[in-house]
């Protein structure tokens, strides 16, 4: 495997680390990975996470560019301030763009952790070019109702408290009042409030992102969503598009996997080094279907 | 900014050269050395936004990464003090010949301050050393590490699978701890520093902390001129899951430039 560090973009210095395979013969028919910033770590992800995903990828004889979103890790703000949720896209556009120049790859698979994987999903909505997406603990996107936190929330600690591995952690904490008191009575008083007839009717963003997990579903994206126990993001998932993503499992166009006694960042090593096997898998099915 | 790969491949540690902004380089170069383990991502932002604003005073800088950590080549689990020493040392010399520097002043966090202070001792030539919350004691440090080890089990949706995690035998807060890096850290001591790293010295301290006066005497004894600016910022490297809540201390980066403008020919 060979790596070479990279800057490209057009509206704002973009600064990436690109692992090519060296195995011989070329295996030309396999897309290139893109990981997303996980939030605002920078491209080597948490606890290094990213360099370890894509050494292993490049193994298997993918190319995978790891790279920084304007603003984020080491690539500075862009100039044109350009909202979030569009300039993620542009940027996405931009790699994509330039390993397509390079040569390295003509189908390319959106991984990202958090946030990063809810700007994949958008890029791939984006992108005819996007074949693959891989969604890790994303919570949905950025701006959702108080009702959809509140929910989510409760359901978040009910879960935790009394149908996960953390049961006995959790039992400890209410014992010691080790908890984030405020935060738990802040989505109970939430969820209340905004129940009655008089809250705003906001509209749902699940509804935007079921749309749109549906349209690169429709259009043959192979689509991955791993979630660790111990994340939020599984309750919002599972709230909100646990009818889709039955659906779409059974239909074959969608893989939902979840971590066991994992938390959203994979902090204990045995964790990452799970994730890290089961993005390989799933990468290398990948081609196999393909065949 | 230029990102590269440098050293022999299979070896090879990533910098990101950071140029003077137009109007000409002042005379020295800047090498950063960050902390290690998760210190060095709750840190991230602090040493891009130092560099940044060196580069625009008028300093080449260079940010590099560490033999097994960051973007350079291999595996934490062959950390090692000895070699990531030698990787200050590597640094200091490609921004010389990158730059076309002579003099050089290394800044290190944490850990990294450790490193830089052997580097430059081991040298012998630097002109500068900065040293923000250096670990002066590798006992301390894998004591605090494991505090925080400990404070993560509590508090994040974990429960560890192996004796090694739950223990921080193995690991500490995100990272493979091996043996070897262990053990070295068992063993360092900066009080036993043996030769002057560096004539100018910058201590810096967000933390109140007993050591730092009996380590100043230390460093003045071996001949450094050093200075020491306190700054009411602690811990700002502290592990939080959430890394945007990670804090910017202005403060201290603008008294770290300060002193390397004034003391830079």
């Amino acid at each position: 495997m060979n790596e070479v560090a990279l800057v490209f973009g057009g509206k704002s210095e973009l600064l990436g680390v690109l692992s090519e395979p060296t195995a011989e013969p070329r295996q030309e028919s396999r897309p290139a990975f893109l990981l997303l910033n996980a939030g605002t770590v920078g491209r080597v992800g948490p606890n290094r996470l990213y360099v370890k995903l894509a050494r292993s990828l490049a193994a298997r004889g993918f190319p995978v560019l790891r790279f920084d979103f304007s603003g984020v890790g080491d690539s500075p703000p862009r100039a044109d301030h350009l909202p979030l949720d569009e300039s993620t896209v542009d940027e996405v556009r931009e790699a994509v763009d330039l390993l397509e120049e390079r040569g390295t790859a003509d189908r390319f698979v959106l991984l990202g952790i958090c946030s990063g994987g809810y700007f994949a999903l958008r890029a791939a909505c984006a992108d005819t070019r996007v074949s693959g997406l891989a969604m890790i603990n994303c919570s949905g996107p950025l701006e959702v109702t108080d009702r959809e936190i509140a929910r989510t929330l409760v359901r978040h600690y009910r879960r935790i408290a009394l149908h996960s591995s953390f049961r006995a952690k959790t039992l400890r904490k209410l014992l010691t009042l080790d908890f984030d008191r405020r935060g738990v009575l802040e989505a109970v008083r939430t969820q209340w409030t905004s129940a009655r007839p008089s809250a705003g009717a906001t509209r749902p963003a699940a509804l935007d992102l079921e749309a749109d997990v549906r349209t690169v579903c429709r259009r043959g994206v192979r689509t991955l969503f791993i979630h660790s126990e111990g994340d939020v993001g599984l309750d919002y998932m599972q709230l909100y598009l646990g009818a889709a993503i039955r659906e779409l499992s059974g239909s074959g166009s969608l893989q939902f996997e979840v971590l066991p006694r994992a938390n959203h960042v994979f902090t204990l090593t045995a964790h990452q080094a799970q994730l890290v096997e089961s993005v390989g898998r799933w990468a290398v099915s990948l081609v196999r279907e393909d065949v | 900014m230029i990102p590269f790969f440098f050293d022999p491949p299979d070896e090879e540690l990533f910098g990101i050269h950071h140029p003077p902004a137009a109007g000409g380089a002042r005379g020295w170069g800047v090498v950063l050395c960050g902390p290690w383990g998760y210190e060095a991502l709750v840190l991230h932002r602090v040493l891009f936004q130092l560099a940044t604003r060196l580069a625009a005073s008028g300093f080449h800088v260079l940010r590099f990464d560490y033999f097994g950590t960051g973007d350079s080549a291999g595996s934490v689990e062959v950390g090692e003090l000895r070699r990531w020493t030698r990787d200050v040392s590597r640094a200091a010399d490609e921004l010389q010949a990158r730059a076309g520097v002579r003099k050089i002043c290394l800044v290190g966090a944490r850990l990294g301050a450790a490193l830089a202070a052997r580097a430059g001792a081991a040298r012998g030539d630097l002109d500068g050393l900065v040293l923000w919350d250096p670990v002066l004691r590798g006992k301390d440090h894998i004591e605090a590490l494991h505090t925080e080890h400990r404070r993560m089990l509590r508090t994040a949706h974990v429960v560890p699978e192996d004796a090694g995690a739950k223990s921080g035998q193995t690991e500490l807060v995100g990272f493979a701890f091996p043996d070897r890096l262990r053990q070295e850290l068992d063993r360092l001591d900066l009080f036993e520093i043996p030769r002057l790293p560096a004539r100018e010295v910058l201590l810096v301290t967000s933390a109140s902390s007993r050591s730092d006066a009996p380590f100043r005497e230390r460093l003045e004894a071996l001949g450094a001129r050093v200075a020491h600016r306190t700054f009411p910022e602690s811990g700002v490297w502290r592990w939080q899951e959430d890394l945007g809540r990670a804090r910017v201390p202005p403060q201290l980066i603008e008294g770290i430039v300060h002193w390397i403008e004034e003391s830079a020919p």
